[in-house]
C-alpha cells in the first residue's frame, strides 16, 4: 500500500497528460485554431495566419487570449507520446492504433526537422544560362568586395543572424583582410527606402534626404519582405535594402569597394543549365497545359525535364518548376529550390498511419461482420 | 488594289469580334428534325474549351447555361433537344431568334439595358434582348472590372455570356447562310445573271472575281458587296472550331472555324485546307437544302463522315460517339428515379415492418440507382482517361456513389434496414444536387468535363489524394445520415424500448465514421505530399487544406471522446451529425471564401443552402439534447459505451 501511495502522483500526472480526455481537449483547441485561421486566411495570407495563430505560444481570437499553435502542438506531442505510445496497452488489439500513432510521430518529426534544418529559395534562369546557387526566400546577407577586381572576386559576407542582431543596437564587423570596419545598425525585417517627407516618421537616420520606413512584416509573406539596414564605413553612411538592384560603392585605402544587401545565396552541389523552357496551352485557349524546362546538371551533364509535379531530386536538393515567363532577354524558368532532410518523411508517415488505421478498421469490421452473421443465424 | 482591300477585310474579320450579327435567312423549319439527322449532327466533333467534344455536348452545355435545362419547349409544343436547338440556330436563325431560351432571373437586368420586362423572373428570346444587346455587353464589361461584384453584376455577366453563346452557335451558319450580291456587271460576267451567291463562289472564281471587281464601275454595289462580306466575316469569327486541320496534331493542335478556313483558303495557297474548303461548301449545301429533310440528312451524314475521318486520322475522335451515348442515357435522371422508387418502397416497409418483399424491392431499386451512378462515374473517367474526380461536379457524383454503396454494404452485413433507408435518401439528394450544380457549372465554365490546370495534370495524385479525400467526404456524410436517423427515431420514440436497435445504429455510425477517418487522414496527408511535390511545401494553412484537417480533427475528437467514455449515444450521434457540417464546410464552403491556392471560385447561391444545411444539422444536435433530457430517467441509451466497441 505504501509503495502504491508513492507511485500515485507520478502515475496520476502521466495519466492526466496522456489521457483521452486531454487528447480531446487539445484536439478541440486545435480545431478552433484551424477554423479561425481558415476564416482569416483571405485577409492575412499564409504568413499572417502562421504568425497570428500557429507560431505564438498564446494566440488571440479577437480580444480573447487562446492557446497558440506552439502550445497546442507541444502538448499534443506530449499527450501522444505518453498516452498514445507509452501508456496504451501494447497488444495485438491495439496494434493498429499504435502504428497510426507512430506514423503521427514521424509526421511531427518531419515538421520539426523541416522547421529547424531546411532552407528554401528560388533560382531564375534564362535559356542557355548556368547557375550553381540559389537565393534564399527569407534570409539575407551583406556582401563586401573589391569593386576594382574583374576576375576571381573575393567576397566577404555578414550572415543573416548577425544582421538581424543589429535591429536594436549597431554592431561593428571587421576582417584582417579589409582595410575598414563595417558598422551595421537599424536592421528592419521589412521596410522601404523613401525620400524623407514631413508626413511620416523615419525609422532610421536621414541620409542624403532618404530614410527607412518600416512596413508591416507580420502580415507579409516572408518571401515578399524587404529587409533594410543602415551601414556605415568610415565617415560614409548608406541605407541598403534587400531589393536594391545596384551595390553601394565607396572608396577606401585607394580602392573602390562595393557593399550589397541581398538574399542569401546557397551553393548548389552541381551546376544547372537551362536548355529549353516551354509553356504549352490547351488548343484554342489561354489555359496553360504544361510548363516544362529541359535542363542539364552535374559533371556528367545529365539531361532531365522538370515540370509541375515532376521536380528534380538530386544530392539533397529538390528543384520545382514554379514560374515561367518571357521578356526582352528571352524565355525564363523560375525554380523553387528546397533543401529539406525530411522531404520524404511525410510520405512515409502517410503509409504508416494508413496501415495502422486500415488494420484497426478492418479488424473491427471483420469482428462486427462475424457477430452480425451469428446474430442472424440465431434469429433464423 | 481590290485584292489588298479584300485581304484587309478578311483580316479585320479575323481580328474584330463582338460585332452585330447579320443573318439574312427568313426560312422557318417546316418539319421536325428526324432521328438520323440529329444523330449525325450530334456526333460531329468540335474543339471547344481545349478539348474535342461532340457537337451535342457543346450544344447541350450551351442550352443548359441559357435555359437551365438541356431541352427547349417551343410554343407549338415541339420539344427540342440540344442538337435540334443547334440545328435551328445554325440553319433557321430567324426562327430560333424567337425561341424564349434565356432565363433572366432578375428583371433589374432588363431595366439596366432598356428591355421591357415581363415579370421578375422570366424567359426571353434573343430578339427581345437584341435591342439591349450593346447595353448588356457594356454593363457586363463594367461589372467584370469591379473588384467587389454583387449578385446583379454576376447576373449581368452571366446573361451577356449566354447571349454570346447564342451568337457563337449561330455564327456556325454565317458562311453557309450568307447571300452575297455582286455588282451587276461583275455578276453578269461571272455568273451570267444577277442572282446572289455564296462563299463557295469565292473559291471557284477568286482570281476572276478580283479582276472583275477591280474593273467594276458600280462603286455603290461594290461597297455593298464588300460590306456583306465584312459583316459575314465579323459574325462568323465567333463560331467554334468545327474543322480539324489536315495535318498531324503535333504540327497544328488548334482546329479552325469556317471563316478561318475561308480566310486561309483564299489568302494562303499552302495552308492545306482542301478538305476544309469542301466542308465549307457542304455547310452551304446544307443551308440550301434545309427544307428538304432527306437531302439535308444525306449531306449532313456526308459532312460528318468526312470530318470524322480527318479527326480519326489525327487521333481525336475516339471518345465522341461514347460521349454522345453517355449523355443520351440521362443516367443521373434514371438514377434519381430508381433512388426515389427505392425510397418509396422502403418507406412503405416502415409501415409494414413484417413485409419481406418490400425491403428486397427497395434494395433492388436502390442497387440499380447505385449501379447507374457508379456507371456514370466510371464512364466519365474512361472518357477523359483520368481518375474519377476532377472537379466539383465529379465530387457530387462520386460522393453519392460512395455513400449509397456503403449504405447498401451495411445493409448486407446487418439487415437492419438502416443502410437501406439511408441509401436512397442520399441518392435522391446527390442526384438532385448533381442536376442543380450541372446548370451552375455549365453557366460558369461551359462544360463539366473541361481541361485541367497544369498543376493538376497528374493522374497519380488525382487517383490517390483526391479519390481518398472524396471517399472520406462520402463516408463522413453517410455517418451523419445514420446519426440523424438515430436522433429522429429517438426523438419520435420509434421502437423506444428496442435498446439493441439503437445500439446497432450507433455502432453503424461509429463504423462508418472510422471508415471515413481512414480515408480523410490518408487523403489529407497525401494532399500535403502532393503539395510538396508540386509547390515544394507540405502545408500552407490554405483553406482547403485546413478544411480537410478539420474533418480529421472533428472525427478524432468524436472517436477519442467515445473511446474514453466521455460521451454516450445521444452526444455521440449529435456530434456525428455536427461532423457532417464540417464535411460540408470543407467540401463547399471553403470555395466560397475565395482564398488560397485551392480556390475553385464561388458558386452563386450556395451560401444560402449551406446555411440551411448548418441550421438543419445544428437543430438535429439540439434535438438529440432534448431527447437526452427526456430519456435521462432510464432508457435504451444508457448503456456504457464500451459495449459498442466489442
Amino acid at each position: 500500500m505504501k509503495s502504491k501511495k508513492t507511485e500515485k502522483p507520478l502515475a496520476g500526472a502521466l495519466g492526466a497528460v496522456g489521457s483521452l480526455g486531454t487528447a480531446c481537449v487539445l484536439l478541440m483547441l486545435l480545431f478552433v485554431l484551424v477554423f479561425a485561421a481558415t476564416l482569416k486566411y483571405k485577409d492575412l495570407g499564409e504568413a499572417g495566419v502562421k504568425q497570428e495563430f500557429f507560431i505564438p505560444w498564446i494566440a488571440h481570437l479577437g480580444a480573447l487570449p487562446f492557446p497558440g499553435g506552439r502550445t497546442v502542438f507541444s502538448l499534443l506531442a506530449l499527450n501522444l507520446l505518453v498516452g498514445g505510445l507509452i501508456r496504451i496497452p501494447w497488444a495485438w488489439r491495439t496494434a493498429g492504433v499504435l502504428i497510426a500513432h507512430l506514423g503521427v510521430v514521424v509526421l511531427a518529426l518531419a515538421g520539426v526537422v523541416n522547421f529547424t534544418r531546411s532552407d528554401y529559395g528560388m533560382a531564375t534562369l534564362y535559356e542557355g544560362e548556368t547557375i550553381n546557387n540559389y537565393r534564399d526566400y527569407t534570409q539575407v546577407e551583406l556582401s563586401v568586395w573589391d569593386a576594382s577586381q574583374t576576375t576571381d572576386v573575393t567576397e566577404y559576407t555578414i550572415g543573416d543572424a548577425d544582421l538581424r542582431s543589429c535591429s536594436r543596437q549597431g554592431r561593428v564587423f571587421s576582417s584582417p583582410e579589409l582595410p575598414f570596419d563595417v558598422e551595421v545598425s537599424g536592421f528592419l525585417p521589412h521596410a522601404q527606402i523613401l525620400p524623407k517627407g514631413p508626413m511620416w516618421e523615419a525609422d532610421s537616420p536621414v541620409v542624403d534626404g532618404w530614410a527607412l520606413k518600416r512596413e508591416d512584416a507580420g502580415n507579409t509573406d516572408p518571401k515578399y519582405r524587404v529587409p533594410a539596414l543602415v551601414v556605415r564605413v568610415g565617415d560614409q553612411t548608406a541605407l541598403l535594402g534587400a531589393g536594391d538592384y545596384m551595390a553601394w560603392t565607396f572608396e577606401a585605402d585607394g580602392k573602390l569597394w562595393a557593399l550589397h544587401l541581398h538574399h542569401t545565396r546557397h551553393r548548389l552541389p552541381f551546376k544547372l543549365t537551362l536548355v529549353d523552357t516551354v509553356r504549352e496551352n490547351y488548343p484554342g485557349t489561354n489555359t496553360p497545359k504544361v510548363y516544362r524546362s529541359d535542363v542539364i546538371y552535374g559533371p556528367e551533364q545529365r539531361k532531365v525535364t522538370i515540370s509541375m509535379n515532376r521536380p528534380l531530386r538530386t544530392e539533397g536538393h529538390v528543384l520545382y518548376q514554379s514560374n515561367w515567363g518571357r521578356d526582352r532577354r528571352g524565355e525564363y524558368s523560375g525554380f523553387s529550390v528546397a533543401r529539406n532532410p525530411s522531404d520524404q518523411w511525410p510520405k512515409w508517415s502517410c503509409w504508416i498511419i494508413g496501415a495502422g488505421l486500415i488494420l484497426t478498421f478492418f479488424s473491427r469490421l471483420v469482428r462486427y461482420t462475424v457477430i452480425q452473421a451469428r446474430l442472424r443465424e440465431k434469429e433464423a | 488594289m481590290i485584292r489588298r482591300y479584300l485581304a484587309l477585310l478578311f483580316f479585320s474579320a479575323m481580328t474584330v469580334c463582338g460585332a452585330k450579327a447579320q443573318v439574312p435567312s427568313s426560312f422557318i423549319r417546316s418539319a421536325p428534325w428526324d432521328e438520323e439527322t440529329l444523330n449525325a449532327a450530334a456526333t460531329l466533333p468540335v474543339q471547344e474549351g481545349g478539348r474535342v467534344m461532340p457537337l451535342q455536348s457543346y450544344a447541350g452545355f450551351s442550352l443548359l447555361a441559357m435555359n437551365g435545362k438541356r431541352s427547349l419547349r417551343l410554343p407549338n409544343g415541339e420539344k427540342l433537344d440540344p442538337t435540334g436547338f443547334l440545328l435551328d440556330l445554325v440553319f433557321f436563325p430567324e426562327q430560333a431568334e424567337d425561341y424564349e431560351c434565356f432565363v433572366v432571373s432578375d428583371s433589374k437586368i432588363l431595366d439596366l439595358i432598356g428591355v421591357p420586362a415581363k415579370k421578375r423572373r422570366a424567359r426571353y428570346s434573343y430578339r427581345a434582348l437584341a435591342k439591349g444587346r450593346d447595353a448588356l455587353y457594356a454593363a457586363a464589361s463594367t461589372a467584370s472590372s469591379r473588384e467587389n461584384q454583387d449578385l446583379l453584376d454576376k447576373q449581368v455577366m452571366g446573361l451577356a455570356r449566354n447571349v454570346q453563346r447564342f451568337e457563337e452557335i449561330r455564327a456556325l451558319g454565317a458562311t453557309a447562310n450568307v447571300q452575297l450580291h455582286l455588282p451587276k456587271d461583275v455578276s453578269q460576267a461571272l455568273l451570267g445573271g444577277d442572282a446572289p451567291t455564296g462563299v463557295s463562289f469565292l473559291f471557284d472564281h477568286w482570281s476572276e472575281l478580283q479582276e472583275a471587281l477591280g474593273s467594276s464601275d458600280d462603286s455603290d454595289a461594290l461597297n455593298s458587296f464588300l460590306e456583306e462580306l465584312d459583316g459575314m466575316g465579323r459574325e462568323a469569327r465567333l463560331a467554334p472550331a468545327l474543322f480539324p486541320p489536315e495535318v498531324p496534331v503535333s504540327e497544328e493542335p488548334e482546329w479552325r472555324n469556317p471563316v478561318e478556313v475561308l480566310y486561309l483558303g483564299l489568302t494562303q495557297p499552302d495552308a492545306h485546307v482542301e478538305k476544309a474548303v469542301g466542308w465549307l461548301a457542304s455547310l452551304e449545301t446544307l443551308a440550301r437544302q434545309r427544307q428538304d429533310p432527306a437531302a439535308f440528312r444525306e449531306e449532313l451524314v456526308r459532312l460528318r463522315d468526312s470530318v470524322r475521318a480527318e479527326a480519326e486520322r489525327r487521333g481525336e475522335y475516339g471518345t465522341i460517339a461514347s460521349e454522345v451515348r453517355l449523355f443520351n442515357l440521362h443516367l443521373v435522371m434514371r438514377a434519381l428515379i430508381f433512388f426515389l422508387l427505392g425510397f418509396i418502397t422502403i418507406a412503405f416497409s416502415w409501415l409494414r415492418p413484417k413485409s419481406r418483399w418490400l425491403p428486397r424491392l427497395s434494395f433492388l431499386f436502390t442497387a440499380i440507382g447505385v449501379a447507374l451512378t457508379v456507371t456514370l462515374v466510371t464512364w466519365r473517367s474512361i472518357l477523359r482517361g483520368r481518375p474519377p474526380v476532377l472537379n466539383l461536379y465529379d465530387t457530387i457524383l462520386f460522393i453519392t456513389s460512395i455513400a449509397t454503396l456503403t449504405g447498401l454494404v451495411i445493409e448486407l452485413i446487418n439487415r437492419r434496414r438502416v443502410g437501406l433507408s439511408l441509401s436512397p435518401i442520399l441518392g435522391v439528394l446527390g442526384a438532385f444536387l448533381a442536376f442543380r450544380y450541372e446548370v451552375k457549372s455549365a453557366a460558369i465554365s461551359g462544360d463539366t468535363m473541361g481541361q485541367l490546370q497544369a498543376v493538376l495534370d497528374t493522374n497519380f495524385w488525382l487517383a490517390t489524394h483526391v479519390t481518398s479525400i472524396t471517399i472520406g467526404y462520402g463516408a463522413g456524410l453517410l455517418a451523419t445520415g445514420i446519426a440523424i436517423g438515430w436522433i429522429l427515431m429517438r426523438a419520435l420514440g420509434v421502437r423506444r424500448r428496442d435498446r439493441t436497435l439503437y445500439r446497432e445504429i450507433t455502432r453503424m455510425a461509429y463504423g462508418v465514421l472510422c471508415f471515413s477517418l481512414v480515408f480523410s487522414v490518408v487523403g489529407t496527408i497525401l494532399g500535403g505530399v502532393w503539395a510538396n511535390e508540386s509547390w515544394g511545401r507540405f502545408w500552407g494553412w490554405d483553406p482547403k487544406e485546413n478544411g480537410a484537417l478539420l474533418i480529421c480533427l472533428s472525427q478524432l475528437i468524436i472517436l477519442h471522446a467515445w473511446r474514453g467514455g466521455y460521451i454516450r449515444q445521444h452526444a455521440f450521434n449529435a456530434l456525428v451529425a455536427l461532423q457532417g457540417g464540417v464535411v460540408i464546410f470543407s467540401w463547399w464552403h471553403v470555395n466560397e471564401l475565395n482564398a488560397g491556392l485551392h480556390s475553385y471560385g464561388k458558386t452563386e447561391g450556395v451560401l444560402f443552402y449551406l446555411t440551411l444545411g448548418y441550421a438543419f444539422l445544428g437543430s438535429m444536435a439540439l434535438l438529440s439534447a432534448v431527447a437526452w433530457l427526456r430519456d435521462r430517467g432510464g432508457s435504451a441509451s444508457s448503456d456504457p459505451p464500451s459495449s459498442l466497441l466489442q
